[in-house]
């Protein structure tokens, strides 16, 4: 039987074959019970990397590698001196711009493509073109036309995330079964009323999912910008501790984007749930 | 041929569809045209007649059936007759008008339910009468009366996926009424159906199709659901999709069941289609 069997307390499935080792132990020991509990392995694991990570780091240069108590303690400080407040406030802002911008156009240029053969040929050569471009490259360019600072960085954020949501978009969208289009047309739904009642309801899973995957490459489009661009904020602190071999903090501060990341990803979980509710069959088994 | 007397419901005169397939199709276009491409790939090459030189005539309320093996064209021919799909020559006219896009007082049952996922029964309904522009109240009961009139009442809120098959089918159906459409186009209803479903649905929907009046066209592959709807079976053939013959059904309509089961004559009905069906007529 699977460790990985999530459900909790299940009751040990009727012997129906004939006993052939009547030394076997008719119920499950209390251990294996308890590494069958949902958390248990995902907590166990953790807390096992965290103790290597200890003793690996206490018997390196901590230069080279601080261990999870510094970092902790690094984290600490970095928060009451209220440095890490604004560069996770700061970080927060420019995904929260930029990735913004990017799924409100994205959404909109897919829907467009999805539901127009001319404008998916039209544009379909640009997306695909950006898509493939690393665009971290179009740093100085947009240096160049945003000068140095928050805007600059907005935009970096923008250009990294738009292209996935556009393309999960409008391939959500020209994915609408052929039937419920000609269910539409039979019942003679204007082209505003497909778009809300048929495409885009269809198209939400997929542009949730690609909301998902673009939230990671805003992310680093807000790290890399700040990094490459202004020096402030999260990506700024990184370089900061980078230079002056501050491992600790650095780690503190790289801890911190992922908590950017992760908030990010819950609150458009939450929107999903808010906003599409059908679409919730991944959890099911949760309840 | 006999002078007619009243316009009739449909009238298909020296309809011709042909299709082109170029080797790279989108997906949508593939998708959307697959249904006519599985039923009429009559040759290898760019291009194929799906249909050719269609004469028929609907007189109104009347029955027709459109049987006749895969490949013949017969859901082509539903889908035009329904303006879902252009036709390269010839006239559809439904009621004295050409069909040009799909007419309003048409209904549409499809091959699957074809509901909205993400809308109850009830909204699925109320999607189909938006173009209406009904008064609330007035849109209200007719959804109502519709879902009385399938037995889906109760079920007003409920969303598709919580429906079984049959609840589904029988969900499409009432939204195809709630227009009250005066022509009903039928593409293979039951088809996925259990052979009970199906049944039990025949039964209802016959009883439902009465009380409305409205003139159908139903394509299927049931030969007995062929008998036991129509006033008329048109048989088809194919390479190219042709009308082969036409067969009256003489009994009075409504029908039950259990009086064709045992009836002779029904029996050689059916067996006559089946014969021309499977070419050995």
């Amino acid at each position: 039987m699977a460790l990985t069997n999530d459900a909790p307390g299940r009751a040990p499935r009727p012997d129906l074959s004939p006993v052939q080792d009547p030394e076997a132990p008719a119920e499950p020991s209390a251990l294996r019970t308890f590494l069958r509990r949902r958390w248990t392995l995902p907590i166990l694991s953790v807390v096992v990397f965290l103790i290597v990570w200890q003793i690996v780091g206490m018997n390196l240069n901590p230069i080279l590698l601080a261990t999870p108590g510094s970092v902790a303690v690094a984290l600490g400080e970095l928060v009451v001196n209220g440095q890490l407040g604004f560069a996770f406030l700061r970080a927060m802002g420019a995904l929260g711009a930029g990735f913004g911008i990017a799924a409100v156009v994205g959404i909109g240029v897919g829907l467009l493509m999805g539901r127009s053969i001319v404008a998916y040929r039209v544009i379909n050569p640009y997306v695909s073109f950006f898509q493939a471009t690393p665009l971290i490259a179009l740093t100085p360019l947009v240096v160049i036309w945003a000068g140095i600072g928050f805007p600059a960085e907005v935009v970096i954020t923008f250009l990294l995330a738009v292209w996935t949501v556009i393309i999960n978009t409008s391939e959500g969208t020209r994915n609408t079964p052929p039937i419920l289009l000609d269910m539409a047309s039979v019942y003679h739904a204007k082209e505003s009323s497909v778009v809300r009642n048929v495409a885009l309801p269809h198209a939400v899973p997929y542009i949730f999912a690609g909301l998902r995957i673009a939230l990671g490459k805003a992310l680093i489009g807000v790290i890399i910008g700040e990094m490459s661009i202004s020096l402030q904020g999260l990506g700024g602190l990184i370089v900061d501790f980078g230079d002056s071999f501050q491992t600790a903090k650095l780690l503190a501060a790289i801890i911190t984007s992922s908590i950017v990341g992760v908030v990010g990803t819950i609150i458009i979980e939450i929107l999903r749930r808010y906003i599409a509710p059908w679409s919730q069959t991944v959890d099911r088994g949760k309840l | 041929m006999s002078i007619a007397t009243a316009t009739p419901a449909i009238q298909v005169t020296g309809v011709t569809k042909t299709f082109s397939r170029p080797v790279e199709r989108s997906a949508r276009s593939r998708r959307r045209g697959a249904q006519s491409a599985t039923e009429a790939i009559t040759t290898g090459g760019d291009v194929f007649t799906a249909l050719q030189d269609i004469d028929l005539s609907v007189g109104k309320g009347e029955f027709v059936s459109l049987v006749g093996a895969s490949g013949c064209g017969k859901t082509t021919l539903l889908r035009m007759m329904s303006g879902l799909i252009a036709r390269d020559s010839g006239e559809i006219r439904i009621d004295g008008r050409l069909v040009n896009g799909v007419p309003s007082k048409v209904g549409f049952v499809f091959q699957e339910p074809a509901l909205l996922p993400w809308r109850s029964v009830h909204d699925n309904l109320a999607f189909a009468l938006e173009y209406k522009q009904l008064p609330p109240d007035e849109r209200e009961a007719v959804i109502e009366d519709k879902l009385k009139l399938t037995n889906l009442l109760e079920f007003r809120n409920s969303y598709p996926h919580q429906l079984s098959g049959g609840m589904q089918q029988r969900a499409g159906l009432a939204r195809a009424l709630a227009t009250d459409p005066e022509v009903l186009f039928m593409d293979e209803p039951l088809s996925a159906l259990d052979a009970f479903t199906r049944r039990r649905l025949q039964q209802e929907i016959a009883s439902i199709i009465e009380a409305s009046g409205a003139t159908c066209v139903l394509v299927t592959h049931d030969v007995d659901e062929a008998v036991f709807f129509s006033d008329r079976i048109v048989v088809m053939g194919a390479r190219p999709g042709r009308v082969t013959e036409l067969i009256d059904v003489p009994f009075p309509r409504p029908r039950t069941q259990v009086e064709l089961l045992g009836n002779p004559e029904a029996a050689q009905i059916r067996d006559r289609v089946l014969e021309l069906v499977l070419g050995l007529g």
